[in-house]
Parts: structure tokens; C-alpha cells; sequence
């Protein structure tokens, strides 16, 4: 999944981008207000992590701005101030959820998580497809208990398709959630870690688990539903 | 001892104080214009009891004289005796002093310790010649009442006064001291309206019945004035700690995050070396921070303005240009510094500071291969320096407000780590502290130009220039 960071302070975002890097996101950074809404208006990012206090345009107007366009991604924010009103006009600005500056990561990383968890609709923490069980948090794979390994790449591809069963997901959206903008990308690259995710979790003798449909993408097959 | 330190009551006093002056004065004239008249009335009494007391000797018979009748009418504690010629006592009654009296007139004597008033008479008695010793007798009358009874009459004459006066006194105090309670009574308000304000409430709003009171305008005017100052001042610090407190939570923020990232999951010693100096770059910076922040609440609580030394501003420029080369040469830019040998009104230490942060700044925005000038002239015991740089300059709208603590132009990509926003700042504080100014602008050639005025004094007349 993809996440958009936009924060002005290089060393925090260094530090939260290699915190959410690691926790298996793909992390876009703007460092003013003015990048941020450009970027934000694209439509690919799963989750948008901002920063209140922003050069050229403030976090608030960010937020207002995208939201009046109708956009439905969620946000959570980060602030340096406190006061109930203060949340008050956040919340009502638009934003999801909200961390006060200094916060934990590891709560930064939990929010992330369960805010995309519920902006796709989900309850529990873990995923269910068929026989697999997807675990965001420790971004591990199981399939009757025991532990599929995957690459990060692999894991995120799974994770986004499982995010949305029976619907089809086309090559280029794929593409725009797993990856930013720095990551070296070939053509045929999703090709290439597709076949190695269905190498991994196929059962012989079975259909295979993310079904091509040509023209128009893929989509994960939900057995026995 | 002393008066009372309310003013009101001082008032009362004082009013009452002069009223009794007033009323003894009053009362002491009063009292001798009564005396007077009283001992007049008095001493008529005497020669007319004196006459009473001669008829009644004329009207005896023999040449001894009984009077006892006469003298019961001229009252009980009268004293008189009655001589002939040869001194020889016809009737007396009490004890009168055998001395020599003027006739005619009354005079004051002691008799067995009581003052009395004395009258003497000289008359004729006349005995019928047919009678023995008969023909004229010169006689001396003189008779005597107690002094007292003139005094009785003064006090008399002078107690209705006295009572008046008291009266007077009395309802001249309460009416005094309703007087001044009711006139004194837009000054309490005044300081209950001045007593309401706080710092979440600053508006001071003249109490009705004190705005047209002429005494207390000056007060109001000067209450509205600190308060202003105040007002503006408090602002300040409040924004200067809110902005404070945030950037120190923001570094505070940096540090966490640096260290928290190294205990999301195991790591290499490696990653933990690396990690860790990172933070602690994190720290130093936080540091530079709180420094800079001490920097500029000392310079803003210092002493007095221009209590500080002087310097020699050109020796501070040329210092500052050989420590910065080394930097600008690798960007390729030149400093040109022509600054006058003058001495600036700064300490040393608070002038490097000045030109430093500037010089930094102008650096900074100076694009690669640029020029920076640094210019110092004298006139009319002032020292204008111009900092310029070819930069993109101050942006065109509000560039004063990079002066203020904090600010940022906003234009800058991203908070660039070790910018607090607190230079420019401490560069006004300097030099305010100074007595000088400093302003920002762009000059017509691009660029930003940074002036700053402060009072100086030739160290040596040199004309050579």
C-alpha cells in the first residue's frame, strides 16, 4: 500500500518514512503544502499522513482543499497542538484520526494500519482469504497455521488485492499502490512478482489463487465463499 | 506619628483644624469685647453703688456712721469703706487695702487672695452746722466688688458662642466626610475598573461619572497607555513561548522519532551506530535551539539600552569575512568588505553576533559564484552597515515580519535543520538594545539588503579616504 507523507521537517520525515517503509508501506514525502496538494490530488495513495504546520500553504488548507474535491482518502494528521477545539475543527476539516506531536512511531504505524484497515472496510486486524489469513501488522502470510514467506513487494501486492475481494484491479492501480515514486520500475514488473506470488501460494492442482483477466487486470479468487 | 495617609481624612482634618482656628479667634474676640464691656457695666455698678453708699453717709446722722441697711443693698460680698480728710475710717465692711487709691476711677486689687474691683469717690458730707462737728466734711468712698463677677458675665456673654461654634464644628465634619466620600467616589471606581483587568481581559472601560472629571483624565490616559504597552508586550511573550514551546517539541519530536526507529525491530550494530549518531546530530541541533532562544532572552531582559561598550566594527567585519572564506570560496562567492574604522556602541560579543547572522544569512541565499558586500559609514555619530547579497531577496509583502522570533520566509522549501528562525530576531535585539534600528528590503539591483544603524564614534580622525 501507498502513503503519501507530507511533513517540512526533513529529519522527522526521514525518520517516519523509514518507519512506515519498514512496516511494509510504500512512502511518497512532500515537504511544503503546495507539493502536497498536488500529489495528494493523484489519487494513488492509500493513506495521507500531514503535517499542520507546513511552508507555502498550511496543512489545514491541505486538507480543506482535498476534501472539498472529494477525495476519500483517509488522513491522519500530526500537530503540535493540543485543545479539544483544536481537534474539534481538525476532525471537522476532514481528518481521521490525529497524533500530537512528539508521538510514539510504533503508535503512528498502528494508526496507519487501522485507519486503512477500516477506509477498506475491514474489522479484524487479519485478513481471510479462502484458507489464507493475511496479517497486516507483522506482514506475515499463513495458510493453516504455518508461515508463507514472502517478500515485502509480494506481501503489499497480496495485502492490496485482499483489501478489495472480487473486484478487479487493473495493472496501472497496482502499479500506483505499491509503489513510489523513487522505486525503479520495469513494464513488466508486476508481471514478474505476480508469478512468484502464485508460485508461493498455489496449491498444485488448483486454480491459481490471483486470477489475470486480460485487458483489464486481476483479481484475488475467493474459494468457498 | 504623622497623618493619617488617607486623603480624605487628611482633607477633614485639615478643614476642621483651620474651622477651629477660625472659631478660637472668634471666640477670644468675642470674649475681650464681652470683658471690656462687662468691666464698663461693672465699673458703672461701682460708682453707682459708690453714690448709693455717699447718699447713704450724708443721710446718717453724728458724725459715726452706721450703714448696715445701705449695705445690704449693695450686695453680699461688696467690701467699702468710708474716710474723712484725716484718714479716719467712718464705716467699713470687709477689708479694703489702706493704701492709696486714684479717685475717680476703678482699679483692680487683692483682698485676702480674691481680686477685687475698687471704685473710690471723693465727695462732701455735709453736717448741719447746727449739729456738732456740723459744716462740710470731705469724705472717700471707696467700695469693691469681686473681680469674679465681671468674668461670670464674659463667660456668659461668650458660652453661646462657644456651643455655636462646637455645632458648627460638628456638622461641618459630617457633612465633610459625605462630601468626600461622593466626590472621591469616581477614584474607587476608577480603580475597581483598572483592578478588572487581567491578562485574559485587557480592555479597561472608564466607569461612567469618571470620563469628564478633568483631575483624573491624566490617570486614565496614563492607564491606557501602559496598558497598551502592556498589552503588546505581553503579546509577545506569549507568542514567543508558544512559539518556543513548539519548536522544542518538534526537536523534541526529530529525537524521539530517531530513537524509536532503531527499536522497531532488531538491527544491525551497523544500523544502531549510525542511528544513534543521528540522534544525537538531532540533539546538538535541539541545543543550538535553546541556545539561541537564551541568546535572545537575554538580549531582550538586558540592561539599559546603550549601557553596553564599543567595538571596532571594521575589526569585527574583517574577522568574521576570514572565518567565513574558507565557505565562500568553495561556492565561489566574494565578500567585499568597506566598512569605516569607527567604533558602534555594541559589546564585541554581541556585534560578531549581528554581522554574523547576517553574513550567514546572506550567504545562504547568495546564489553560487555571487557577491556579498559588507558597507559601514559614518555620519552624524551614527554607523549605517548594509549587508547585500545577489540572492532572490526578502520576500515583497511584510519582510519586517522575519524580524519577529520564529518567522520563516515562506518561500523556503522545507524547515532546513539548524534554521530556528531566531537570527533575525536576535539581530534586532542587538540592535535595539543599541539604541539602533535595523530594516529589511530588496535593492533595485535584486538581492537582499539588510540595514543597520547604530550609534558610533570615531576612533581616530582619518582623512586619507
Amino acid at each position: 500500500l501507498r502513503l503519501l507523507l507530507i511533513e517540512d521537517e526533513v529529519r522527522l520525515a526521514a525518520n517516519i518514512g523509514a518507519a512506515l517503509r519498514e512496516a511494509g508501506f510504500a512512502v511518497d514525502h512532500a515537504a511544503d503544502g503546495v507539493d502536497g496538494s498536488l500529489l495528494a490530488e493523484q489519487d494513488v495513495f492509500d493513506l495521507i499522513v500531514l503535517d499542520l504546520m507546513l511552508p507555502g500553504k498550511s496543512g489545514e488548507q491541505v486538507l480543506r482543499g482535498l476534501r472539498a474535491a472529494g477525495r476519500s482518502t483517509p488522513w491522519l494528521v500530526l500537530t503540535a497542538q493540543h485543545g479539544k477545539d483544536w481537534v474539534v475543527q481538525l476532525l471537522n476539516a476532514g481528518a481521521d484520526d490525529y497524533l500530537s506531536k512528539p508521538f510514539d512511531l510504533s503508535e503512528l504505524v498502528a494508526r496507519v494500519h487501522a485507519l486503512i484497515r477500516r477506509s477498506k472496510g475491514g474489522a479484524s486486524p487479519t485478513m481471510r482469504v479462502g484458507n489464507l489469513e493475511i496479517d497486516p501488522l507483522q506482514q506475515v502470510v499463513r495458510r493453516d497455521g504455518k508461515n508463507i514467506d514472502l517478500s515485502p513487494t509480494e506481501f503489499m501486492m497480496l495485502e492490496y488485492l485482499a483489501h478489495r475481494p472480487r473486484a478487479v484491479v487493473s495493472k496501472q492501480e497496482l502499479l500506483d499502490h505499491i509503489h513510489d515514486f523513487d522505486w525503479d520500475h520495469h513494464s513488466n514488473v508486476i508481471e514478474v512478482h505476480l508469478s512468484r506470488l502464485r508460485r508461493k501460494l498455489d496449491v498444485p492442482g488448483e486454480e491459481s489463487i490471483v486470477e489475470t483477466l486480460r485487458h483489464r487486470g486481476y483479481r484475488l479468487r475467493v474459494r468457498g465463499a | 506619628m504623622g497623618l493619617p495617609r488617607s486623603i480624605s481624612s487628611r482633607i477633614s482634618l485639615s478643614v476642621l483644624l483651620m474651622e477651629t482656628v477660625a472659631a478660637l479667634v472668634l471666640i477670644a474676640a468675642v470674649a475681650v469685647n464681652a470683658y471690656e464691656t462687662e468691666q464698663e457695666a461693672f465699673d458703672a455698678n461701682l460708682r453707682a453703688s459708690a453714690n448709693v453708699l455717699l447718699s447713704a453717709v450724708q443721710e446718717t446722722t453724728g458724725y459715726e456712721i452706721k450703714l448696715d441697711s445701705t449695705a445690704q443693698a449693695v450686695g453680699r460680698d461688696a467690701v467699702y469703706v468710708v474716710k474723712d480728710a484725716e484718714g479716719h475710717v467712718l464705716g467699713a465692711r470687709g477689708t479694703v487695702p489702706d493704701v492709696a487709691l486714684p479717685v475717680g476711677r476703678a482699679v483692680t486689687r487683692s483682698v485676702d487672695g480674691r481680686r477685687f474691683r475698687l471704685f473710690t469717690l471723693a465727695g462732701d458730707r455735709i453736717i448741719d452746722p447746727d449739729d456738732a462737728g456740723g459744716g462740710h466734711h470731705p469724705v472717700l468712698v471707696v467700695f469693691g466688688q469681686p473681680e469674679q463677677h465681671v468674668w461670670e458675665e464674659t463667660m456668659e456673654a461668650t458660652r453661646f458662642f462657644v456651643g455655636a461654634t462646637l455645632l458648627l464644628q460638628g456638622v461641618t465634619a459630617v457633612l465633610l466626610v459625605w462630601l468626600l466620600r461622593r466626590l472621591l467616589r469616581p477614584i474607587r471606581d476608577l480603580a475597581e475598573a483598572a483592578s478588572a483587568i487581567t491578562p485574559q481581559h485587557w480592555e479597561f472601560a472608564a466607569p461612567r461619572g469618571v470620563e469628564g472629571i478633568a483631575e483624573l483624565a491624566p490617570l486614565q490616559a496614563a492607564l491606557r497607555k501602559t496598558l497598551q504597552r502592556l498589552r503588546v508586550a505581553f503579546e509577545q511573550r506569549r507568542r514567543f513561548t508558544w512559539d518556543a514551546a513548539h519548536e522544542l517539541k518538534t526537536d523534541t519530536a526529530i529525537i524521539k522519532s530517531s530513537l524509536q526507529l532503531l527499536t522497531l525491530r532488531p538491527r544491525t550494530n551497523e544500523e544502531y551506530e549510525d542511528g544513534v549518531s543521528k540522534a544525537l546530530d538531532d540533539v546538538q541541533r535541539m541545543q543550538r535551539s535553546v541556545e539561541k532562544m537564551l541568546t535572545l532572552a537575554r538580549l531582550e531582559q538586558g540592561d539599559e539600552p546603550g549601557e553596553g561598550g564599543w567595538c571596532c566594527m571594521e575589526k569585527v567585519a574583517q574577522d568574521l569575512v576570514q572565518r567565513a572564506g574558507p565557505l565562500a570560496e568553495i561556492r565561489g562567492i566574494a565578500v567585499v568588505v568597506d566598512v569605516e574604522a569607527a567604533e558602534v556602541g555594541v559589546e564585541e560579543e554581541d556585534a560578531t553576533l549581528l554581522l554574523s547572522n547576517l553574513l550567514q544569512n546572506a550567504l545562504q541565499y547568495s546564489p553560487d559564484g555571487g557577491v556579498v558586500q559588507v558597507v559601514g559609514r559614518v555620519k552624524d555619530a551614527l554607523m549605517e552597515v548594509l549587508v547585500l547579497d545577489d540572492g532572490p531577496g526578502f520576500p515583497k509583502t511584510n519582510a519586517e515580519r522575519l524580524l519577529e522570533p520564529f518567522a520563516r520566509s515562506d518561500d523556503s522549501r522545507a524547515r532546513k535543520s539548524g534554521s530556528t528562525g531566531l537570527g533575525l530576531s536576535i539581530c534586532k535585539a542587538i540592535c535595539e538594545r543599541a539604541g539602533g534600528t535595523i530594516a529589511l528590503r530588496n535593492h533595485p539591483g535584486g538581492g537582499a539588503e539588510v540595514q543597520v544603524v547604530l550609534p558610533a564614534r570615531m576612533r581616530r580622525v582619518q582623512d586619507s579616504e
